[in-house]
């Protein structure tokens, strides 16, 4: 009797063992071979999204609505603006202060600074149907105008002209997923989350903004709490 | 008696006599060597109303196209509310809607007051018990029934039993109106859109926090 039970004690302390020792092996591994990638902000338009496109007097498509967007005229934009329609080669010149964005995820609040001054505070619109990226970004590329499209079903969205777009990146989440700073024609429930990722802003806000900021303004985007 | 005593007497009398009148005419406030005059009852000095300063506020459409704003005039306990629409950068306004309240009452104009294509804003009132949200059409025109504004708290409380509207945050889309709910046992949030052609609410699966 006794020798069973000792058996048995064995026995039970080797598959607690060998438990613990398969968790610790599969938590060393996973990091190595999980290869998570922040899906697109975009999903249909992922890489269109990118470029310039301007597209007026089509119609945009939001929550099963029908939108209008605004009427784009490059020309009104400066003359390099105008001829590339994004700015990638426009950099920063006054370097004596530099210029931040700081975007609080808990307030759905952008706060612009250049050095120490506020240059503009006012509330945005960050994920509601998906997840707005934390961390520190730089904008790689201003476009005066695109076109984004994603989600499915009633959430399905196909948007011409979205104005003033500034794309930012870093190392965890590349330029080719698309998140940006933006404005928006299709709602106006600024201080609350509404987007796909992306930041939308009120258009005369990012107007302002988009004249003000720079290829290589860094944005750090933070929970606020 | 004695002259002495009689010029004593005498000089005693006109010392008090001459207390006695300054006494009297400081109480009469009379300046002596001054003329006072007194205002003619036939012509009387007409009374100026100040009244309160009129208070501002205003809030632009999402493209700068447009402008709404509130007067707020006080007239005595209560307010007058007055809100206008302008085209930018043109000054001239119309008016679009009015409303008289007491003045621990008021009314303002919410952040996200204009629908996206600026076709309608909506207007907030806060009162002792709730508050209340008004539809207005930019331009002031009236709504199917007749009507010159939808009240959104009457609608929700005729059309979704068991819940109370927390909040109205903006406009999801042009025709669709963000009305956040409570349930009354007040577990459970839930969002709604009060879409503007059919004049009724759609429960959603999403709560717009």
């Amino acid at each position: 009797m006794k020798k069973r039970s000792k058996k048995k004690n064995q026995h039970a302390l080797r598959l607690i063992i060998s438990f613990i020792a398969i968790i610790g092996l599969v938590s060393l591994i996973y990091p190595t071979f999980s290869n998570y990638v922040l899906p697109c902000a975009n999903t249909l338009s992922c890489k269109e999204s990118l470029t310039l496109n301007v597209e007026n007097n089509q119609e945009g498509i939001f929550q099963n609505q029908k939108v209008m967007p605004p009427q784009i005229d490059l020309t009104e934009t400066d003359n390099q603006v105008a001829v590339l329609g994004s700015d990638t080669d426009i950099k920063e010149t006054d370097t004596s202060e530099e210029k931040h964005i700081y975007v609080n995820l808990a307030t759905q609040t952008l706060s612009a600074y250049q050095g120490d001054v506020l240059f503009m505070q006012t509330p945005i619109s960050s994920g509601l149907w998906g997840r707005t990226p934390t961390g520190e970004f730089d904008i790689w590329i201003k476009i005066r105008s695109t076109r984004m499209s994603g989600g499915s079903g009633a959430d399905f969205y196909d948007l011409p002209n979205v104005p003033y777009v500034m794309f930012f990146s870093n190392d965890q989440v590349a330029a080719s997923r698309g998140f940006s700073l933006h404005g928006t024609y299709w709602h106006n429930n600024f201080g609350h989350p509404m987007s796909h990722g992306c930041i939308n802003m009120k258009t005369t806000d990012i107007a302002k903004l988009y004249d003000w900021g720079r290829v290589g303004t860094k944005i750090t985007i933070y929970d606020g709490l | 008696m004695s002259l002495l005593k009689r010029e004593l007497i005498t000089l005693v009398f006109i010392l008090l006599a001459t207390a006695a009148s300054i006494v009297f005419l400081m109480k009469r406030n009379v300046i002596i060597g001054s003329h006072v005059s007194a205002s003619n009852p036939e012509d009387p000095v007409p009374t100026i109303i100040v009244s309160k300063p009129i208070e501002n506020e205003h809030m632009d459409s999402p493209d700068g196209e447009k402008t709404l704003s509130m007067d707020r005039q006080p007239i005595g306990d209560n307010a007058a509310y007055s809100f206008f629409t302008s085209e930018n950068p043109d000054l001239s306004k119309r008016l679009i809607f009015t409303k008289e309240m007491p003045a621990n009452e008021m009314m303002s104009i919410p952040y996200n007051a204009w629908t996206p294509d600026n076709e309608y804003v909506f207007l907030k009132e806060s009162t002792e018990n709730q508050n209340n949200y008004y539809v207005v059409h930019n331009q002031g025109n009236t709504f199917s029934d007749g009507s010159l504004y939808i009240d959104i708290q009457t609608k929700f409380k005729d059309q979704i039993a068991d819940f109370t509207i927390v909040d109205v945050t903006g406009w999801a889309a042009p025709n669709l109106l963000i009305v956040n709910a409570q349930n009354n046992q007040e577990d459970t949030l839930v969002s709604f859109w009060f879409d503007m052609p059919s004049q009724t609410f759609i429960r959603l699966g999403t709560y717009f926090y």
